[in-house]
This record gives C-alpha cells, sequence and structure tokens, in this order.
C-alpha cells in the first residue's frame, strides 16, 4: 500500500469524561447517542475514510483476519495517583469505534495485547470494558502472556537475532492476519515517546520483552520490524499524555485522531505534532537507517503542533533536583556512547548529563519511573525525607583507574565513594554495570533495569510503597485477580507441553546469538524456528518453576 | 485495598455468625446479617447490579454476601458515569499540566 499520513481533527467536545474505562452503559444507546462518543466514532470514521480513498486499505482488509492492539498500561482508574484518571491507555472511545469500523467491513477481530509483568492483560480487558467490545462484534481476546510462543530468528536484526513471540502473531508473520495498532500519543521514558511502532513492546511476552530493555531499546524495536510490522496504525491523540511514562502522565487535549499505512513516517508526523523534532529521537533514526521510512509519504490534513513536556530518564535535570533534592547521582561509564573522560577535575555538569545519558533506555529509564510514581503519588512523599545515593556505570577509566561523578563534576574514586556510606542510609548501585561499585553499596540492583529487582531496592531506599501497590489504588483487588487467573491460564498452556516464557536471561546486556547461516539465509527477514513439544519431564518442571508473583 | 479489606471482615463476620450458631450460642448473628442483606438485595441491591451489567447470580451473591459494601460504591462509580450535556461542552481550560521552567 502506498504510504499516507492523514491527521484529522475531533470536533471541540470535553472528551475528559470515561477516557480510561468505558462507562457502565456502554453498548446502549444512552452511550452511543454521547457527544464526546458520537464525536470519536465521527472523527475515527472521517479519518480512516481518507486513508482509505488515498490507499485503498479497506479493500486489503474486508473479510480478513485482523489482530488489533491496543496500548494498555496498569494504570486504571482511581489507581492512587494524584489523578483518578491518567492518560496512558488507548482511549477505549477511540478503539472501539475502529473495532467497529473492521468489524463493518467483515474481518474476523483478535483484540491483543500484553501488560508489563505481575499484572494481567485479562483483567485489564475486564477493567477497561474491552472484553464487552468484544462480545458486541463477536471480537477473541488474547492476552499475550498466556500464550504459547513460536521461535525465530531474524538475520538482519542488530540486537534481537534470536526472538520468541506470543503464537498469535506469529499468524501475522506468516501472513495468514493483519496487524491494526492503536496506540496512544505519548512520551515516554525508555524509548522518548510512544507511538506505532513502539506499541509493539507489547506484543513481547514475560522475559522476551525485557530482553535488551536497555539503552538498546531502540535497535530491539526496530529489529521487531524484520518480523511483522502494523498494516494499519491509528494513532489515539484525543487526550495525549505527557510526562515519565510509564509512570502517571499529564492529560493533554491533543483532539486529534492521526492514521498511517507505515508506521514509521506516522510515528514521525506524530512526534512533530507534539512538538518533538524526530530527528532527535533513537528510534525514529534507528528505523529510517534500516530503510523502514517512506520518504514519499503524503501527508494529508492539517498539522497542528501542541507540544508535550518530554519525558526526562534523568536524575540531574532541574526538575527531578527541585522534586527529589537528597538524592544524589554518581555516574560515570567508559564506553562508545559517552564522551570519554581525560581530565577528572575538567568535567562539567553538562558532561555529567552526557555521561548519565549512555543507559537512559535502561536503568535510567526505570529509577526515574520508580521516583515519578512516587511523584505522582496521592498521598504526597516528604521529598526532605527522602535521602539517598544511586551510583550508575562501570566509572569513567583515566589513567588506569575508575570514577563516577556528582551532578557537579566532582570526581569520586572506589574509595570515596565507600565513604558515601558515611553520609547516607542507603547507597544504591543501580544495574549490571556498576558490578564493580558493590562495596561502596548498601544494596545493589545486579540487572539490566529490571524492574523486579528495583522495586524492592527503591521502596527500601526511599522508604515509600509506589501507589500502584499502596491501599489508594481502588484496584488492587483486580489486580490481585488478575495475578490469579493469569497464573491458571498460563500452568494451562505449560501443561499442553508449550512454553510461554524463554527462559530468564533478561537482565543481560548482551546480544543472543544465533547459530551460524547460510548465505542466502542471511537475506530473509525470518526464519521459522521450529520447537519440539516439552517432555513430560520438563514439563514437571515448567509447572513447578511458574509461580504467581515472579520475581525478577 | 479499603474494600478488600471490608470484604474479608463480612466474611469473618459470616464465619463468626456460621460459628456461633452451630455451637448455639446463637442464631442472632448470622439472622440479622441474613435479614439485612436479604433486605438490602430486595430493596436496592438487585436493581443496582442488573443496572451495572453485573449478572442476576452474581448480583444476588455479592449482595447477599456483602451488602452495602457491594452496592454503595457500584452506585458510586454509576453516578461518576451519569453525565448530562453540559459535561460534555469543551471550556477550553487545559487540564492540569505540570508548569517546568525551560
Amino acid at each position: 500500500m502506498k504510504s499516507v499520513v492523514v491527521l484529522t481533527d475531533a470536533p471541540r467536545v470535553n472528551y475528559m469524561h470515561n477516557f480510561v474505562i468505558l462507562p457502565y452503559y456502554y453498548g446502549t444507546d444512552r452511550y452511543f447517542d454521547r457527544p464526546d462518543v458520537k464525536a470519536i466514532r465521527e472523527t475515527v470514521q472521517k479519518n480512516l475514510d481518507t486513508l482509505d480513498e488515498h490507499t485503498g486499505w479497506k479493500e486489503v482488509f474486508r473479510g480478513r483476519k485482523v489482530l488489533i492492539k491496543p496500548n494498555l498500561v496498569a494504570v486504571m482508574h482511581k489507581s492512587g495517583n494524584d489523578m483518578d484518571d491518567v492518560p496512558q491507555s488507548t482511549d477505549p472511545r477511540v478503539f472501539e469505534a475502529v473495532v467497529a469500523i473492521l468489524h463493518g467491513l467483515g474481518c474476523k477481530v483478535t483484540i491483543v495485547e500484553g501488560t508489563g509483568k505481575g499484572v494481567s492483560t485479562t483483567q485489564l480487558f475486564r477493567d477497561v470494558g474491552l472484553d464487552k467490545v468484544a462480545k458486541r462484534y463477536g471480537c477473541e481476546l488474547v492476552a499475550v502472556e498466556e500464550q504459547p510462543v513460536d521461535h525465530y530468528y531474524v538475520p538482519k536484526a542488530e540486537v534481537q537475532k534470536d526472538v520468541y513471540i506470543p503464537r498469535v502473531f506469529s499468524q501475522v508473520v506468516h501472513g495468514e492476519a493483519l496487524y491494526v495498532s492503536v496506540p496512544k500519543m505519548k512520551t515516554n521514558l525508555y524509548a522518548g515517546v510512544t507511538l506505532g511502532f513502539k506499541n509493539a513492546m507489547g506484543t513481547l511476552s514475560g522475559n522476551m520483552r525485557y530482553r535488551n530493555h536497555s539503552w538498546q531499546i531502540e535497535k530491539k524495536l526496530v529489529d521487531l520490524l524484520y518480523l511483522f510490522k502494523p498494516t494499519l496504525t491509528l494513532i489515539d491523540a484525543i487526550i495525549g499524555g505527557e510526562g515519565n511514562t510509564p509512570a502517571p502522565v499529564d492529560p493533554v487535549k491533543v483532539g486529534m485522531i492521526l492514521s498511517g499505512t507505515n508506521s514509521v513516517e506516522l510515528d514521525r508526523v506524530a512526534t512533530r505534532v507534539m512538538g518533538i523534532d524526530p530527528n532527535e529521537l533513537a528510534l525514529t533514526r534507528e528505523a529510517e537507517k534500516r530503510g523502514f521510512g517512506d520518504h514519499e509519504t503524503q501527508i494529508v490534513g492539517t498539522m497542528r503542533v501542541v507540544p508535550f513536556r518530554r519525558a526526562e530518564s534523568s536524575f540531574l535535570t532541574p526538575r527531578f533536583r527541585k522534586n527529589w533534592p537528597n538524592v544524589k547521582l554518581f555516574t560515570g561509564y567508559t564506553n562508545d556512547r559517552v564522551p570519554k573522560v581525560t581530565d577528572i577535575n575538567a568535567v562539567t555538569p553538562e558532561m555529567v548529563y552526557e555521561l548519565e545519558g549512555a543507559c537512559r533506555g535502561g536503568c535510567m529509564a526505570t529509577m526515574s519511573m520508580y521516583m515519578e510514581m512516587l511523584y505522582k503519588g496521592k498521598k504526597k512523599v516528604d521529598p526532605a525525607k527522602v535521602r539517598f545515593a544511586a551510583i550508575i556505570g562501570d566509572g569513567c577509566e583515566v589513567d588506569g583507574k575508575r570514577y563516577w561523578f556528582d551532578p557537579d563534576g566532582k570526581p569520586y574514586d572506589i574509595a570515596a565513594l565507600c565513604e558515601l556510606k558515611k553520609t547516607y542510609k542507603n547507597v544504591v548501585g543501580c544495574g549490571a554495570c556498576c558490578k564493580a561499585t558493590a562495596e561502596a553499596c548498601t544494596a545493589r540492583a545486579t540487572g539490566c533495569g529490571n524492574v523486579g529487582e528495583f522495586v524492592p531496592l527503591f521502596i527500601k531506599a526511599t522508604g515509600a510503597f509506589v501507589p500502584m501497590l499502596s491501599p489508594d489504588n481502588e484496584g488492587v483487588g483486580n489486580l490481585i485477580l488478575g495475578m490469579a487467573r493469569k497464573y491458571f491460564a498460563v500452568r494451562k498452556v505449560l501443561k499442553t507441553g508449550d512454553i510461554v516464557e524463554i527462559p530468564f536471561d533478561a537482565w543481560d546486556d548482551r546480544i543472543f546469538p544465533i547459530p551460524e547461516l547460510s548465505e542466502e539465509d542471511q537475506k530473509k527477514d525470518w526464519i521459522y524456528v521450529p520447537m519440539e513439544k516439552q517432555t513430560k519431564k520438563q514439563i514437571r518442571k515448567n509447572l513447578k518453576d511458574y509461580k504467581m508473583i515472579q520475581a525478577g | 485495598m479499603k474494600q478488600l479489606l471490608q470484604y474479608f471482615f463480612a466474611i469473618l463476620l459470616w464465619i463468626a455468625g456460621i460459628v456461633l450458631w452451630a455451637t448455639g450460642v446463637t442464631f442472632w448473628l448470622f439472622g440479622a446479617l441474613l435479614i439485612l442483606h436479604g433486605a438490602e438485595l430486595l430493596i436496592v441491591g438487585y436493581r443496582t447490579g442488573r443496572k451495572f451489567g453485573t449478572s442476576p447470580l452474581k448480583s444476588i451473591v455479592l449482595c447477599l454476601l456483602f451488602g452495602y459494601i457491594w452496592w454503595l460504591p457500584v452506585r458510586r462509580a454509576m453516578k461518576a458515569d451519569d453525565l448530562t450535556e453540559a459535561d460534555f461542552v469543551e471550556d477550553g481550560k487545559e487540564p492540569w499540566r505540570e508548569q517546568v521552567e525551560v
């Protein structure tokens, strides 16, 4: 299909009700007569009709099997944040409108999504009301973490050469189904923005999702495009989200629907709408470099810029230092992603900021997410009481010695770092790369950006629970119920001899190799690797190893 | 979380009622719970559950078991979703957006 991006402005209506969960009367005339619902359905219809005029996408989709993926984040109504509703997930009113159009084309629609570890997507479907949407349009609901996985080699990939994807997505890889991505317009700590093809993160389950979830995240996401890419992407920009996703974000009234047939080009346009230069984002640059963009893309509609506050994956920005004056970061790296320090006494705060940026998509993002969750909590934490030191990086090598720098550029060798324990009760080492600082730390996360490891560490360091795990979260009952549901659903799959997870290797900062391939195979986008069913002994082990609450 | 704790205490109360009745101490804790929740079911619980989209059986079980600690939050959630035309008029005001010095 021709690459076209369509932007459509929604009528001026207040969309601030039910942008997270559908009202209880969804499916009745009362719902469909609501001014906001009418306006959204008309805007989506108009947008996709315009796209069809230029690309003929409807004929491609008519009667086909379609996987449609929203972006659901486990921040539901009254989740203990300072706002009752946070624009993290795709607006269910927008999503419903897209499903209705696909249903009208005679498509066999499957709603598919996968959220982070510890959260049940099936429960999220219910919380949002998508189970009702599925019932109305006869769709199947699939939670990727409850799916058996299929194995592929991606020879052209730079990071994700060895990949396991939920079986349901094999239908897209093999051309049996089409894939529609319906993300939310929002900024993101890990990749800068979450739009069309960043939404693919939710197509990976469990440990695979977190493998190379580090400074390589952009390459990893682009690698997935060799395997499958959305045929159609529609971005929900009715209410956007600005700030530090996956932590709670602030709503931005954008009032727009964007769609396109090339997700990379659509993301480029959407990024501009957000007031961000797409070339600043490693995600766009990487996709462009590998030839997934299309310079012939036609843009239909008016590009109205609504500036978004950017995600700050940093402990050194003025905002962070104002919010958490007693949290001090010590950073130092020796690699080709950061400037080389030659004189330890000439390091400026700007240089420290650059050093910190060596792993913005990994540990820094995870740490920033935790602190932002605290900041956005309903019950405010006293910043004066949150006092700890954090160390990241393997240190800057100068004359054979390693150094870490405080925000002002003051150098610390390992002996000086050890002295920090006298000033700070908690000195936290963050990530696999700061192994050398183990003796200076009171506690250390040994994996790369491992959320499961960071949460207990930061609870101890900050002395505060994240709102999602606190009594302020009214959805905590559903969270627990969902975990139980997921546990039994996964066990059911394991009993059939399939696997739902890769071995737990997700926190290693390395590229997982594939066997040497023939010249012909190296030219392929993907190679399917058949997997044998597990033996009875392996099944027993898999069942034993699978826990309801998985650490890590 | 608060509601979960309330559910937990309601179940404890039922267990206490059954134990007291079974051991012959008193029937009236069990009886009072049954009468109270039964009345709530007839007056408000069943209607609320059905209007909210909860199945008839689930509405009966939840109301008999938990009484007002189940149906009151449901009613509150319904009230929050009951909007009028005026609620959809765009006032042009931005929602809360954090002001950050650049």
